[in-house]
């Protein structure tokens, strides 16, 4: 755990929602989690949701979550895709400081 | 393991002069000073401490004795031959008044700092053309597999010795450092604190994940021991910033390191999954650690160890994640986070992960510790564990050093009974806590 210094902050606030990047078509995206309900195969969700524009991380089958980027006026669309329980985006990166911060 | 040797480091193996800020000489580096005493004061000086503050001269070849005649003539130094002892099997301590010692068989003279920053022989001096030898290079420390890490505890503790002697704390922190040298063949304060040795219980048939910066896989005192390894950050597992390997070492490094090195680790027969979530530079995403959930979950570890924390408000991601892992029998415990007095932290705060603070020795909430959503608490202020070669161990404080202590401690409760997994261990944990006189908010149900 950090002990976040001012310029470590900023830096990190910089990755942050950082995790914007632009898509082939030029809009900004962001890093988000797709939370599924139980009630659907994972695979078939990630389907969906990659079909709707979101860029597929990881599927994570043990946490029922889809991990990726999508831009942000897309969120309210991909919970609506069958089985999604909620789409959240990410917190800012973590960041424990550089080896021998004094507290971590 | 590791530390240092005092043989002339081999050029072909010593790394780059232009890495270390610590390859001026040293006047107390004499030829025959030894081994620990160079480490110590190299770790003094600060840096990296991989130079000694000795160097070392290179001649041409077949120029020894021709360098030799010119160090003794051009600068007066007073050279030892290796060829003076027998079978030239040098004793370095039995060189002590000289500034030099020449091993001729290798072409090689090793110099005092003190000389050679007499006579200007460093690294930067130039060379003529017709000079007897090629360079002059810093000496470096070797660190070999295999070495005794009492070497480096009697390293830090003689560079601890004469910190408080140049400080002036002679009397005070002589008692501290006597502490210190007991504990070295005893456990450390936070295992003593959590009641550990005590335990009949040490992990085994019990799976432990801890997501961190991974782990020193080649560490000596994890020789032998079951560990799985993943990297989610496109970095191999091998931990090159020493957070994953300390918290690893805490929540399940051995019962009895070599030599005279307390025990630091709690569940030391339990099977180590160690998840790389974030980077040699400390960072990762939420992504990231998810993923790293994700595996060890599938991978059917009873306990999560998530020393790493984000300032946001709670995640549904985590939570989700979370009761996803107590369904499947497992416990995700996460670190606080250190901004106290300021909340606790993303995973820490959802409901579904059990949130560690730290305390110190005297069982006072540490200051850096963060509140409000706290379940438990765990020693976490100058915590003693495990750290990547060479250096092998080190002393560390945050709410990141608290989270392995439970973890560990969760390992052992698991091994009890099949029946402890999830929910039931969580709720053994905060049951089992030893309270604390401060507010729950701070401590949660006390210490592990």
């Amino acid at each position: 755990m950090p002990v976040k210094k001012t310029a470590t902050k900023k830096k990190t606030a910089k990755k942050t929602m950082a995790t914007k990047r632009p898509t082939a078509a030029g809009s900004p995206t962001e890093a988000m989690v797709v939370i599924a309900n139980g009630d659907r195969a994972m695979d078939e969700i990630a389907r969906d949701l990659h079909a709707a524009g979101f860029q597929v991380g990881d599927v994570l089958e043990a946490i029922g979550q889809v991990t990726g980027h999508a831009p942000a006026n897309l969120k309210s669309r991909l919970k609506k895709i069958r089985g999604v329980q909620d789409v959240t985006g990410a917190h800012e990166d973590f960041d424990i400081g550089p080896p021998g911060a004094p507290v971590s | 393991m590791a530390t240092k040797r005092k043989r002339p480091a081999s050029k072909a193996t010593a790394p780059d002069p232009a890495s270390s800020d610590s390859a001026g000489p040293d006047s107390a580096a004499h030829v025959s000073t030894g081994a620990d005493e160079l480490y110590a004061a190299a770790l003094e000086r600060g840096g990296d401490a991989l130079t000694t503050g000795r160097f070392l001269m290179t001649f041409k070849e077949g120029a020894a004795d021709a360098g030799v005649k010119a160090l003794q003539s051009r600068s007066g130094l007073r050279v030892a031959h290796a060829r003076d002892f027998k079978d030239q099997a040098v004793v370095m301590a039995e060189a002590a008044g000289a500034d030099a010692i020449v091993f001729p068989e290798i072409n090689v003279a090793l110099l005092g700092g003190a000389a050679a920053a007499t006579h200007g022989l460093t690294a930067e001096m130039s060379m003529a053309a017709d000079d007897p030898f090629h360079s002059v290079d810093p000496e470096y420390f070797v660190f070999a597999t295999g070495v005794n890490p009492s070497d480096y505890m009697r390293g830090v503790l003689h560079t601890a010795q004469m910190i408080v002697r140049d400080l002036g704390w002679e009397e005070e922190g002589g008692a501290a450092l006597a502490e210190v040298g007991v504990e070295v063949a005893g456990v450390t304060w936070g295992l003593t604190a959590c009641r550990v040795p005590p335990s009949s219980r040490d992990g085994s048939g019990i799976q432990v994940a801890v997501l961190d910066t991974g782990f020193d896989l080649g560490h000596p005192e994890f020789a032998g021991r079951a560990i799985t390894s993943q990297t989610f950050v496109g970095q191999p597992v091998q931990d090159l910033h020493g957070h994953g390997t300390h918290t690893t070492g805490t929540a399940c490094g051995p019962n009895a390191p070599a030599g005279a090195v307390q025990r630091y680790g709690v569940a030391f027969r339990a099977k180590i999954f160690s998840g790389k979530v974030l980077t040699n530079a400390g960072n990762g995403t939420q992504a990231q650690s998810l993923a790293g959930i994700n595996w060890a979950i599938a991978n059917k570890c009873a306990v999560i160890s998530m020393s790493l924390g984000a300032k946001a408000g709670v995640q549904p991601s985590y939570t989700s994640a979370g009761q996803a892992a107590l369904n499947a029998g497992c416990l995700i415990v996460a670190a606080a986070g250190n901004s106290g007095p300021g909340p606790t932290e993303a995973p820490a705060n959802s409901p579904t992960i059990m949130s560690v603070a730290a305390v110190d020795i005297n069982l006072k909430q540490a200051p850096f510790s963060c509140v409000g959503k706290v379940e438990i608490s765990g020693p976490g202020v100058n915590v003693f564990s495990s750290f990547p070669r060479p250096g092998l161990h080190t002393t560390m404080s945050g709410t990141s050093m608290a989270t392995p202590h439970v973890a560990g401690c969760a390992a052992l409760w698991a091994q009890t009974s099949a029946n402890l997994r999830g929910p039931t261990l969580r709720a053994k944990l905060i049951s089992t806590a030893k309270a604390l006189p401060f507010p729950a908010t701070k401590v949660g149900a006390g210490l592990v």
